[in-house]
């Protein structure tokens, strides 16, 4: 099944298995309930959003680690503990981006990576 | 989903285009006030607002035997934007784009855009000098909005 959202196809059974857990009509619709009710449970409504905080309550390591790599950006597990590593000739604002974009990987699957997760080439054009 | 959690959804977007209507510099104001990029912030308020708009990043291509032109990298565009437009058109023949590099301020200008040979419409353009990615190289290029698209000559 593959789904066209703001611009982007969202196509996995991840995805679909999401939708169906929320009940939403839609990924994009299921994805914005699934992180509204987490910002919900922190506290936070207006951006911008403290990354770190929303990162430690996903299970995350909240500080995040700026390295040099190809990838913009990964989630590692280290010693039972994700970390998110990030490159660091990025600028902060594409850094912010790929953080929470590692964070909302975190968030979908919970407990359930056992490798490594990164933003490569899933679409560098498109922030 | 990344969008959503740095609060780039409707509910928060929404409510900034009522009030400040879509424009350059409102997509500069999300840009500081949610700490995102100026593309990120691009793609989500385009996506969201209605009227007819789209964001284009383009670049100098050097050309010493024909010239240099601009070419479009990439594009952003609403979903009532009248007219479909291509990544990795180039010849650009807007002013804007020659004004912006030679300026730090943001042009404004009003100018004919040709599509295909079938139309030409002119549309108010907002051109700012600017570092973005792409292919995961940050490059300078001008970043340009264009807003208010009308059909001026119909070709035939």
């Amino acid at each position: 099944m593959v789904y066209r959202q703001h611009g982007m196809v969202w196509k996995s059974v991840l995805a679909e298995q999401l939708r169906q857990a929320e009940g939403a009509a839609t990924v994009e619709e299921a994805a914005l309930h699934l992180v509204q009710r987490k910002l919900n449970s922190l506290n936070l409504n207006h951006p911008p959003f403290d990354l770190p905080l929303i990162a430690s309550a996903v299970g995350i390591i909240p500080e995040f680690i700026s390295k040099s790599m190809t990838e913009s950006g990964r989630i590692v597990r280290v010693g039972g503990k994700h970390h998110i590593e990030l490159k660091n000739t990025d600028s902060k604002q594409r850094q912010r981006f790929t953080a929470a974009h590692e964070i909302a990987h975190k968030m979908i699957d919970g407990t359930k990576i056992k490798g490594t997760k990164h933003r490569s080439n899933y679409d560098p054009t498109i922030e | 989903m990344g969008s959503f959690i740095l609060g780039l959804s409707s509910d928060h977007i929404q409510p900034i285009l009522a009030d400040r209507g879509y424009s350059f510099e409102t997509i500069e104001h999300i840009q500081n006030t949610f700490r995102v990029s100026f593309e990120a912030a691009a793609r989500s308020v385009t996506e969201l607002c209605d009227d007819p708009a789209s964001v284009l990043f383009c670049s100098l291509i050097i050309d010493a035997i024909n010239g240099n032109s601009f070419a479009i990298d990439k594009f952003v565009v609403a979903q009532s934007f009248p007219f479909y437009i291509y990544a990795k058109t180039w010849r650009l023949p807007f002013l804007c784009l020659r004004r912006a590099t030679q300026s730090d301020m943001l042009i404004r200008t009003t100018e004919s855009w040709q599509i295909d040979g079938t139309a030409s419409y002119q549309c108010e353009f907002a051109a700012k000098r600017m570092f973005f990615y792409v292919n995961k190289m940050r490059v300078e290029g001008v970043i340009v909005v264009v807003t208010n698209p009308k059909v001026s000559d119909l070709l035939k």
